[in-house]
């Protein structure tokens, strides 16, 4: 009886030995959560652009916020926080919180594309993928340019061709290697590397999206045009916008659209190219925000904007409530609009007139209301121009725009200077300011050891 | 020991010199100690007694021996009448008070090199309530509970590691833990053994870096008599006392208001479009400036809203005294090849809030021994436990911006129902009414009737151990030991909230669309149904061959094994819209397509709450563990352990870490230079060794998970886990202990001083990283390092004995820590602020050290807050509070976790009466205190007591150290406050835990039967504390409301 006990204990001692040897490898190499991947295929990737909380919802909003689109009360500006103040005031330091800012969510970006870019070429291309693969890697390379070119606005002086090579524009991480460190490259550098990128996506992504909150090929041409405006090669912007528009010129009637609902413009309207929205800090919403009276002002009585856009807060005092998002947030995209006027305005430059005219009139018949709109036939090119800087502004405020525009138009010697009333104390910013060019949050210059802006 | 079945042997046969009398010995199996006690018969009837080394001389000339005691097996035998051993094994399951179980095997005490804190089952039962480990703290040398900081949890001899996981591992009969540990029934726990250093731990591996716990249930003899135990209880409490949160007084509060509406702070928000509610003084204050209500009348409305104090209804209203029972009863019974127990509990809590919870837990035990040799253990747990849930507590009674005014009203005199603020403002909810939405007010005195919530366990712990022990041949010693536990536990969650429920109406008055009087609602009326389901299934799989032989005055221990751990959790979420109870039938919603929010008219999708989970953990480990006893005198313990895991992306070379641990223990009482009488006791231990931690969120990979799909493209979208971080590795944690145990006086006083210390290498630390790189501020890396140490001393004595019986146990830990290296680029002083409750990470200092802002009190002209500035007195508070100011700059308070911990229990018997109590202390730390934040006031109506002595006039600031109340509000300001060393408070303090009184009533009868009836008190208060604010430094919100309990035990 004992040795058949000890016959069964080697038996049983075998068994484990064999379960062991052959099952150890396979339970080692399981999945401890399913769902997590090494991205590698090209689901993933695209999965990656996918997350429209971090794509489309975290355009920067330190721009619009130094811009001159809206003011506030003593009171209102009190009530916010010290970063939110520092930054409206124009502060050297201190205008952004550690942690979740603008520099931070522009760079969570560029890391997804970098992972798409650098990985994407793992997969192989053939004939049964490849317009999905053109596609995701035109839209890692159409995020990382808008990124940088968000960036470049708001942390660089506008581009001067003179000065272009040392003036610091934005480090170009290019790749995901965290311990690379980062180095501000020129402006010049920082716009060459974002054409370079549209070109790239321009010549993958297509003509149409699933849906506009992916980038398209309309969308690279509309943002090369932006990016080329930015330099002032109203050449360039101009073929580029014509491009665009080429693909996509829907306009809307706002005839079309109902002023009832508290914010009246739909969503994903037809003239939303691509979609996104800047994560929008209380100053900028209406319950703060206050419209300029002379801006409001500008808007002629049959404007259907001037509902359509505002909304009324105390007498005579007026918040924004046009954003193509349907929401407080506001819309930083890019539309059918911004391209007719890019368009307009280079025409205008060149001397174009009666085209120019016709963008012009284009945009304007939709939104003014049925019957009361006078073609515009304007003929002198300095007011031709003039008329074309003031339908921009009246269409693309609070998108995130102005900021830039006034860097721009100062280049072109328009003189833009902005102040700022607090509690008795006035605050301005002269045109050419350095401080122009925001102050990148002290914490990512210390860990960086990147070069500060100088005022 | 308890699965090892009748060996008898005889070992070598010592050489005889011919004497007339024979000398034999009586050892234990399977530790080979020296039996005193047992009992020698000879065939004649004479009976000889073994002595304290085991030995006893017979007569020669005899037969057979019959060799019996009353915890071991009777064994007959012959021989020759040379000197002789006999070995006997125990009784099944007889754990010896004396022996602690490691989980893989039970270790004499006297042969433990290794530091371990026993607690029986006698000191468990002196705290009564459904937790069990609940009730080690001041109890367990050692052992303690951080409730303050952002990792807390339990902590055995402080930290081991500085960001990874530091709960220790909890392992209940042989393998590790994985259920709800509340479905352990206290009253099966025979006994809880708390490992602590390496040689009693690492045979844990990669999971025991944190210490273990094992928690031994109770086990059935074979050979015994029925044996019937009941015992109930009854607790009740005080309710919580809402005065602890520490809120603003309610004519501050109003105090407030009125100063933010004279400085026009309400103006933007009156007209928001996301019509966010104001509180009802604010409102008055409108109407009045308005011109709708006579300054008389505010002012008399005021004074009317003032009478009510919030925390004082929920005193009244909504807490009640919580009361929870339990009843339980267990059975054991032994023949000579079975023997069995059967236990079930009953448990019953409501809590002060109506929170209800019901466990049922039944647990069936068998022992066969199948053949000689051969064992069959199985026992079967399974337990199901309801919770259901209350009100809402006060300080989760919130309005979408902010707080509660303090002086909201929960009820009118009749006792019906009032609204309060909730996201939006009153008139223009009555001004949806009339569009035909739902009742759009929230009532939270009685809103909590109309939602249910559910949580539902059950659990099925079945476990088979095959033993087989060789009692005579080449293999004699050797016993081979198959283990197979299955557990599963399925966990179903429920959420209804009832169409009246405000969550309900809210969600479907949002989405409705109003046409004239036609209402559209995308989601529909009824009730909102969510579920949850979770289930664990759990594999272990264990073979332990193990060896014990004493061959003379050479004792040999020694154990291998292979284990394998496989887990699988899945998970599900569900929700359903207009639910109907009775019909079970739901509405079908779009989730599609988006609505607009009928308030903003911003657009969003109905929430849609379905979701899929499932996480896999695979463990294979192969570990040894070896003893070596000579002469009863000197034992050397080695262990040593290798561990794998499935743990994502770790490389294949990290995936099996080697850990191992070396202890000795000397007896210097055996040795013969030793004459001392009064001292029993004297062992010196001493062990090092490694045990490891890993963190499985850690990973070599950058790995993706898929979240969701996206509403848009309909495509599923994926965002970041972990970031690749190829040289990760495991957490390392070397242990060195050096203890003495003592005894003297005939035990009279015994117990132990050990002094340890930790040296932690390869910790993770959260190396700053430059945000520029995108993937946040921080990476995690294996750059850190910490030492800590420190002693316990722990002090039995029996202080009087006799008709007035007197014991105390006393229990003094010392512990510090200090980090060595650590990777922090950022000097900014602001970001080593959170003393509290995230760890600092500076050189030099504690893991959880507390700084602070250097603080040259308020200015006497406007109550500002001054700090210093490169040693200037200054109010520049962005300087302050930015990267002006450095590390360099701050002021060291202290540490935030307690250098001494100390406890006191005593017990005093009379007769039938005994009575005992216990003190503990906590002493050498300092915490930072919340005070009054006037942005948060301001911003979210959360305010703070300390607001009544604020700075208001020139002269305060000789006797306050809060600022001034200033508008407009300055963040940095009340940072610098917040931050500096006027909010920081010695935590040192005396605690009185609990004190018990019982009577023992004897039944008669020839077996003792006794029932013990019981009068306890638990958590009454601090007795002493060091800051006078009169603040628990233990508890963040409110510290455990005093208990009373009424009970009896009774072994039948």
């Amino acid at each position: 009886m004992k040795t058949k006990f000890i016959h069964r204990a080697s038996m049983l001692l075998f068994l484990i030995f064999a379960l062991t040897a052959t099952g150890c490898k396979k339970l080692l190499d399981e999945k401890p959560v399913k769902g997590l991947q090494i991205p590698s295929t090209l689901q993933d990737f695209q999965a990656l652009l996918d997350a429209y909380v971090l794509i489309n919802r975290s355009d920067p909003s330190a721009g619009e916020m130094s811009a001159d689109d809206y003011y506030l009360t003593d009171a209102a500006l009190s009530s916010r926080t010290e970063e939110e103040k520092a930054t409206y005031t124009w502060q050297n330091a201190n205008i952004f919180t550690p942690g979740a800012n603008d520099w931070a969510s522009l760079y969570v970006v560029v890391y997804r594309a970098n992972t798409v870019l650098e990985n994407i070429g793992q997969v192989q291309r053939n004939a049964s993928n490849q317009l999905e693969w053109d596609n995701i890697k035109g839209q890692a390379a159409y995020l990382r340019a808008k990124a940088f070119l968000q960036g470049v606005g708001i942390w660089s002086l506008a581009y001067d061709e003179a000065t272009a090579a040392s003036d610091l524009g934005m480090p170009l991480r290019l790749g995901t290697d965290f311990n690379q460190p980062s180095v501000r490259a020129s402006v010049k550098e920082t716009y060459l590397q974002i054409i370079e990128d549209l070109k790239l996506a321009a010549s993958l992504l297509p003509n149409t999206p699933l849906h506009v909150v992916r980038p398209s090929k309309p969308a690279a041409y509309g943002l090369l045009a932006r990016t080329y405006l930015h330099m002032r090669d109203y050449e360039n912007a101009l073929h580029y916008a014509d491009l665009c528009l080429s693909l996509k010129s829907d306009l809307v009637d706002y005839n079309s659209i109902s002023a009832t609902p508290s914010y009246p413009m739909p969503q994903f309207n037809a003239e939303v190219i691509h979609d996104s929205y800047m994560s929008t800090p209380s100053i900028l919403a209406n319950t703060y925000a206050r419209i300029p009276a002379e801006l409001y002002a500008a808007y002629e009585a049959n404007d259907l904007r001037k509902s359509l856009f505002f909304r009324n807060v105390e007498t005579g005092v007026y918040g924004f409530r046009g954003s193509y998002v349907k929401s407080a947030q506001l819309f930083t995209g890019l539309a059918v609009d911004e391209m007719y006027l890019m368009r307009a305005e280079c025409l205008a430059r060149k001397g174009e007139i009666i085209k120019a005219n016709n963008d012009l009139n284009m945009l304007l018949i939709k939104r003014y209301k049925t019957g009361t709109f006078v073609t515009l036939n304007l003929t002198d090119q300095q007011s031709l121009l003039a008329k074309v800087l003031t339908e921009r502004r009246k269409e693309l405020l609070m998108r995130g725009l102005r900021w830039m525009d006034i860097k721009r138009l100062n280049k072109e010697n328009y003189n833009i200077s902005i102040g700022r009333n607090y509690n008795g104390t006035i605050f301005s910013l002269p045109a050419g300011a350095k401080r122009f060019a925001l102050p990148i949050p002290e914490y990512v210059i210390t860990a960086s050891g990147m070069i500060q802006n100088q005022y | 020991m308890k699965n090892i079945l009748l060996i008898l042997l005889l070992s070598l046969a010592f050489l005889s010199k011919g004497m007339a009398q024979i000398k034999g010995w009586v050892f234990s199996l399977p530790d080979s100690l020296p039996l005193a006690g047992a009992t020698i018969k000879t065939q004649n009837g004479q009976t000889f007694t073994s002595n304290n080394r085991g030995e006893f001389t017979v007569a020669p000339g005899w037969g057979s021996l019959t060799i019996s005691h009353l915890a071991y097996q009777s064994k007959v035998i012959k021989s020759d009448g040379n000197p002789f051993s006999i070995y006997l094994l125990p009784l099944i399951n007889t754990l010896d008070e004396v022996s602690i179980n490691t989980g893989y095997q039970t270790v004499p005490k006297e042969r433990a090199t290794g530091s371990f804190t026993l607690i029986t089952q006698n000191k468990l039962a002196e705290q009564q309530g459904s937790n069990l480990l609940g009730r080690l703290e001041g109890l367990a040398s050692g052992f303690s509970v951080d409730r303050k900081s952002n990792n807390a949890g339990m902590m055995i001899r402080g930290l081991s590691s500085i960001n990874g996981p530091r709960s220790p591992l909890i392992v209940v009969d042989n393998f590790p833990y994985e259920g709800n540990l509340d479905n352990l029934n206290p009253n099966d726990v025979e006994s809880i053994s708390i490992l602590k250093d390496a040689a009693a731990a690492s045979i844990w591996g990669a999971r025991a870096g944190n210490g273990v716990i094992v928690i031994t249930t109770k086990k059935a003899r074979f050979n015994s008599s029925l044996q019937v135990q009941a015992g109930a209880f009854i607790q009740t409490g005080d309710k919580p006392n809402p005065a602890r949160l520490r809120g603003i007084g309610v004519s501050d509060f109003i105090l407030s208001e009125r100063f933010l509406f004279g400085n026009g702070f309400y103006m933007p928000v009156e007209n928001a479009a996301n019509k966010a509610p104001l509180s009802p003084v604010v409102e008055l204050l409108i109407a009045n400036r308005d011109g709708k209500i006579s300054s008389a009348d505010m002012e008399a409305a005021i004074a009317d809203i003032a009478r009510y104090d919030l925390a004082a209804q929920y005193r009244d209203l909504m807490y009640r005294n919580p009361i929870s029972s339990q009843y339980n009863l267990s059975l054991s019974s032994g023949a000579e090849k079975i023997s069995w127990n059967f236990a079930a509990a009953y448990d019953e809590n409501k809590n002060a809030l109506d929170a209800r919870y019901k466990r049922l837990s039944v647990k069936s035990a068998q022992n066969f021994q199948l053949a000689k040799g051969l064992m069959l253990n199985t026992q079967f747990i399974y337990t199901r436990s309801q919770s259901l849930g209350g009100k809402t507590d006060l300080n989760e009674l919130t309005a979408i911006n902010g707080k509660l005014p303090p002086y909201t009203r929960l009820a009118d005199d009749h006792g019906n129902a009032l609204p309060v603020i909730k996201n939006y403002r009153l008139g223009y909810i009555n001004s949806t009414a009339t569009n035909g939405l739902l009742d759009w007010n929230y009532y939270p005195y009685t809103d909590y009737q109309f939602n249910k919530t559910q949580s539902n366990i059950a659990d099925l712990v079945g476990s088979f151990n095959l033993s087989y022990v060789f009692d005579q041949g080449i293999f004699q010693g050797l016993s081979l030991n198959g283990y197979y536990q299955y557990q599963q536990q399925q966990t179903s969650g429920l959420t209804l909230q009832g169409l009246q429920s405000y969550g309900a109406r809210n969600l479907i008055n949002s989405y409705s669309q109003v046409t004239g009087t036609a209402v559209k609602r995308p989601v529909p009326l009824g009730d909102i149904l969510s579920g949850s389901d979770n289930m664990l299934n759990l594999h272990q799989f264990r073979f332990q061959p193990s060896y014990n032989r004493r061959f003379g005055k050479h004792n040999i221990s020694m154990l291998t094994g292979a284990e394998l751990r496989s887990s699988e959790v899945h998970n599900s979420n569900s929700r359903s819209y207009g639910y109907n109870a009775d019909l079970l039938k739901s509405v079908n919603v779009d989730y599609a397509n988006t609505y607009p929010n009928f308030v903003t008219g911003s657009n969003s999708f109905i929430p849609n709450g379905e979701s899929f989970a499932l996480t896999a953990n695979n463990f294979i480990s192969f570990y040894a563990n070896g003893a070596y006893t000579y002469h009863d005198k000197y034992t050397l313990s080695a262990s040593a352990r290798r561990d794998a895991s499935n743990l994502f992306g770790l490389n294949t070379n990290d995936k099996w870490s080697p850990l191992w641990s070396v202890g000795l223990v000397w007896d210097i009482t055996k040795e013969s230079f030793f004459k001392s009488t009064a001292i029993n006791i004297l062992n010196l231990r001493a062990s090092y060794g490694l045990t490891g931690n890993v963190n499985p969120n850690m990973s070599a990979l950058t790995t993706i998970g898929y979240s969701s799909v996206s509403p848009y493209t309909q495509t599923a979208f994926a965002n970041f886990v972990a970031y690749a971080n190829p040289e990760l590795r495991w957490e390392k944690s070397a242990m060195l202990n050096i203890g003495l145990d003592f005894g003297i006086f005939n035990k009279r006083l015994s117990g132990s001083l050990e002094y340890f210390n930790k040296k932690g290498t390869d910790l993770y630390g959260r190396a700053e990283i430059d945000h520029t790189t995108g993937i946040g501020s921080s990476i995690i890396k294996n750059t850190a390092a910490m030492i800590a140490g420190g002693f316990d001393l722990n002090i039995n004595s029996q202080n009087l004995v006799g008709n007035f019986k007197w014991q105390s146990d006393f229990f003094l830990n010392f512990y510090r820590d200090q980090v060595t290296d650590y990777y922090l680029t950022t000097q900014q002083g602001s970001a080593y602020l959170n003393g509290n409750t995230s760890i600092t990470g500076i050189s030099g200092y504690p893991v959880y050290a507390l700084f602070s802002y250097p603080w040259a009190g308020l200015n006497p002209a406007n109550g500002n807050p001054r700090g210093l500035l490169n040693g200037i007195v200054s109010e520049d508070y962005a300087s302050l509070t930015g990267t002006a100011t450095t590390i360099n700059n701050l002021v060291y308070e202290g540490p935030a976790l307690p250098k001494f911990t100390l406890a006191l229990g005593n017990n005093f018997e009379y007769g039938h009466f005994s009575l005992n109590f216990r003190l503990s202390a906590k002493l050498g730390y300092v915490f930072r205190r919340e005070s009054i934040n006037y942005s948060n006031l301001f911003s979210s109506r959360n305010g703070h007591i300390d607001f009544a002595d604020r700075w208001q006039q020139s002269g305060d600031e000789q006797h306050t150290n809060v600022p001034s109340m200033v508008y407009p509000v300055n963040g940095n300001r009340d940072g610098f406050y917040a931050g500096s060393q006027a909010t920081v408070s010695k935590g040192d303090h005396i605690r009185l835990q609990y004190i018990n009184l019982s009577y023992l009533l004897k039944l008669r009868g020839n077996r003792s039967r006794d029932i013990r009836f019981y009068l306890s008190a638990s958590n009454l208060g601090i007795l002493w504390q060091a800051d006078r604010n009169g603040i628990d430094p233990d508890y963040l919100l409110y510290p455990p409301a005093t208990s009373y309990t009424i009970g009896f035990k009774s072994n039948l």
